[in-house]
């Protein structure tokens, strides 16, 4: 484990050094990842406010759901998107060889090993509105609930994550599984809303199959205190994990390099 | 009359090119009705529990289904490979062809379209065959010629965009987080995610002059909805303006260009 998170470190390091190199670049990702959030508050913002007395859903609390979203897939963006989207290249150029001669453990090394610090300004802006958010709609700061709120948002990382994981692991079974990614990444976007916008089947479908609603619409819904107990999340994405694990040891033998 | 020959020997390539990645384009459309079918989704939850947008269900519903193909015909993905072919040099053997390389991106972007339409055309239809009680179509007619004129029109407001985009390679070593930038003002500005009309009513009278609007809003408003003809008169403005840019912006580059290792 510690030989893990030392590599994990040295990963990080080469990533910031890397995004110091291009130093302008970097700014200008940083700065396009926080206008992807801010930018994306729009159409919520248009829905919630032409609807607020209906269904409930004020502009602050959309500001929380939107804030958590864009705190949540900044994470995703900088640690886990970076990775997923270059498996298809591994598999198609047969790159996959370079990590599966080293001592560490293939699949791990493939979804952590590319990072892209500047996506965590979006981290950044993204908790600073949804604190705004709370405290406009004079949401109870109590540690419970937050602590709470943010199991919510692992559960929805990871769940994403893994939901993601998967369908990029379709490279090993199809040649043109690239952009797979844009799916995955329009998928996410439903995230953005609150639940109670989409009809009852598709809210089902968003909290356990395509987990988008549990990186931001559940985490919102526990800091009121009302949403449901963690343990169906907890046990679901235990299942996605097994089953993801399982998948990649199920494709990576279909994998014949390039050679 | 040769620039049409040569063009249809390119388009008929590129058609046979993009025929090898089908599954990839067919994937690619797959995103594109997600995020519209994302906001109808929402769209039609929020006003079956009484909200009140200022336009129409009808029109709501028409304009989200219709968008991603209204958005995928104008589109254009020309600046990356024009800006990899400044930076890597690739350019050279277009100068020196009797060809211009934009008459190949110009066949490079219709052979996509066209592989692109066939793949999206059914999707859009499960789309509108799911909501078919409020999508509404005019009937075929002189809206519909209109409609195509601004739609080409668009079109050729894109690619240009895409060429200034690709020519800052002429003098920057990386233009993608710029290219960034631009998708991510286009999809709020160009309507492609929810209509202009949607937006508060301060902002509307910028949004009805801003660009990106005649990229994919205008087209749709020209037929499903009732734009003035001063708004026309403005898609050519900025239809001029993006064209000029466009040229003087590679000649400009051209100057400065100095091919791989040369």
């Amino acid at each position: 484990m510690k030989r893990y998170a030392r590599l994990w470190w040295s990963c990080l390091r080469q990533a910031i050094r890397r995004d110091l190199q291009f130093r302008s670049q970097t700014l200008i990702n940083a700065v396009a990842s926080i206008a992807e959030l801010v930018l994306g508050l729009i159409p919520v913002l248009i829905l919630t406010g032409t609807s607020a007395a209906a269904v409930a859903w004020n502009g602050p609390r959309t500001l929380v759901v939107v804030g958590i979203y864009g705190a949540c897939t900044g994470l995703m963006d900088c640690f886990v998107a970076p990775n997923l989207r270059r498996i298809d290249g591994y598999v198609r150029k047969g790159e996959l060889d370079l990590i599966l001669i080293r001592p560490v453990n293939a699949q791990l090394f493939a979804t952590l090993r590319w990072m892209e610090p500047a996506e965590l300004g979006r981290v950044v802006t993204g908790l600073g509105l949804a604190v705004a958010g709370a405290h406009a709609a004079h949401l109870p700061f109590e540690a419970g609930l937050v602590i709470r709120a943010a199991i919510w948002t692992a559960i929805g990382f990871a769940g994403f994550s893994v939901l993601w994981a998967n369908l990029v692991y379709l490279a090993f079974w199809f040649e043109s599984a690239e952009p797979i990614n844009e799916v995955a990444l329009q998928v996410r976007e439903a995230g953005r809303y609150p639940l109670t916008y989409f009809p009852r089947s598709v809210q089902f479908v968003l909290a356990t199959v395509v987990p988008a609603g549990l990186i931001a619409a559940v985490p919102a819904k526990a800091l009121t205190g009302t949403a449901t107990t963690l343990t169906t999340g907890l046990l679901l994405l235990i299942a996605g994990i097994a089953l993801t694990i399982l998948h990649w040891e199920v494709a990576s033998r279909r994998y014949s390099s390039a050679s | 009359m040769r620039l049409a020959r040569v063009l249809r020997i390119l388009v008929i390539r590129e058609v046979t090119i993009m025929l090898h990645y089908r599954w990839w384009l067919a994937m690619l459309q797959l995103s594109n009705i997600v995020a519209p079918a994302i906001s109808l989704l929402v769209w039609r939850g929020a006003i079956a529990q009484g909200s009140t947008p200022p336009v129409t269900e009808t029109f709501l519903t028409t304009y989200l289904v219709l968008v991603s193909v209204v958005a995928m015909l104008p589109s254009s993905w020309t600046s990356g490979f024009l800006a990899d072919s400044i930076r890597l040099g690739g350019l050279s053997s277009w100068l020196v062809r009797p060809c211009s390389t934009h008459l190949n991106g110009i066949a490079n972007n219709i052979g996509e379209k066209v592989v692109k339409l066939v793949l999206l055309v059914p999707l859009v239809a499960v789309l509108g065959i799911i909501f078919r009680t409020e999508v509404e179509l005019p009937p075929l007619g002189l809206r519909w010629l209109v409609f195509a004129v601004s739609l080409l029109m668009a079109g050729a407001m894109t690619f240009s965009l895409d060429i200034v985009i690709g020519s800052l390679a002429f003098w920057f070593e990386d233009v993608t987080a710029v290219n960034r930038l631009r998708y991510l003002l286009a999809r709020i500005l160009s309507g492609s995610l929810i209509p202009l009309a949607l937006f508060p009513a301060a902002v509307i009278p910028f949004l009805n002059a801003q660009p990106f609007r005649f990229m994919v809003s205008f087209p749709l408003e020209v037929l499903i909805g009732h734009p003035s003809g001063q708004a026309f008169a403005l898609q050519v403005g900025w239809f001029a303006t993006f064209v000029g840019t466009a040229v003087v912006s590679w000649r400009l580059g051209l100057r400065s260009y100095q091919g791989a290792g040369a």
